[in-house]
């Protein structure tokens, strides 16, 4: 059933007209797949979630997350995590390994849904997507250095 | 009386293009668009609408401009930057260096499908 009257304002972490993003970027050294995971994790996190001390952290997760991805591919291109001769196939452990990384990391980055959530108050914001143009410059590195936008 | 200027064949087909999209996508904007075909003539009526359609498709805030206002040589002024002046003019060089129209409805679909072009049998 429709709820009648006009629904309650649902704030967003919008950036306001002419305040420059606070968003880290992702440095030089980060390249390929593992620096499009960081531009994807960054976008889609609330701006102010990760500050240049997250760096390392997010570095970790970033090349956890594209290895996991990398040996879940191998296990499917195999047919399974079991090989014909009936050994375990070797890309199932370094799977295993990166999920169990990825879950350490996704509560010290608060990223999963305990980590976002520690108490009961549930937050109504809600992360803004970003414009193609502050995705450009998420994409452009920091001089090395994790810097805010 | 002054000659109409001619329009490059691309830049003709992205503007008719995103007439289409843009009467498509609302009937109150396909009169509005019908009614600037004729006061100010289909040329300036596809502009605004390709420029409506680039601020949908790159999700941009309403202070930001679009690749089709800016020219490429365009650069952020100091202070200004969050008008996306720089970026806008990136984009369009990527477009125009891909042989596509400034008035591309949607920049970023066009110049991913672009290398597939490419790869496609004539």
């Amino acid at each position: 059933m429709v709820k009648p009257g006009r629904p309650s304002y649902t704030p967003d972490d919008r950036v306001p007209y002419g305040t420059p993003s606070r968003r880290l970027r992702p440095p030089k050294t980060l390249v390929g797949p593992e620096r499009e995971a960081f531009v994807t994790l960054v976008a889609a996190s609330p701006q102010g979630q990760f500050v240049a001390g997250d760096m390392d952290l997010l570095i970790s997760w970033c090349e956890a997350t594209v290895l996991a991805r990398q040996a879940a591919g191998e296990l499917t291109a195999a047919g399974g995590p079991v090989q014909q001769d009936g050994k375990t196939n070797p890309w199932f452990p370094i799977w295993r390994d990166c999920v169990k990384t990825l879950s350490a990391l996704a509560i010290r980055l608060r990223l999963s849904p305990q980590g976002r959530n520690p108490t009961a108050r549930a937050s109504k914001k809600t992360v803004a997507q970003l414009s193609y143009y502050e995705e450009m410059a998420l994409q452009e590195s920091a001089d090395d250095e994790a810097q805010p936008n | 009386m002054t000659k109409p200027s001619r329009i490059n064949p691309v830049d003709e087909e992205a503007l008719r293009r995103a007439l289409d999209l843009e009467r498509k996508s609302d009937p109150q904007r396909a009169v509005w668009l019908d009614e600037q075909v004729v006061k100010v003539g289909w040329r300036e009526a596809g502009k605004a609408a390709a420029r409506r359609q680039q601020y949908r498709n790159l999700r941009l805030r309403p202070w930001m401009v679009t690749p089709s206002e800016v020219n490429p040589d365009s650069e952020d002024a100091i202070g200004y930057e969050h008008r996306g002046v720089g970026r806008a003019a990136q984009l369009l060089r990527q477009l125009l260096a891909s042989d596509l129209s400034r008035f591309e409805p949607n920049p970023i679909a066009a110049l991913e499908a672009e290398p597939e072009k490419e790869n496609a049998p004539a």
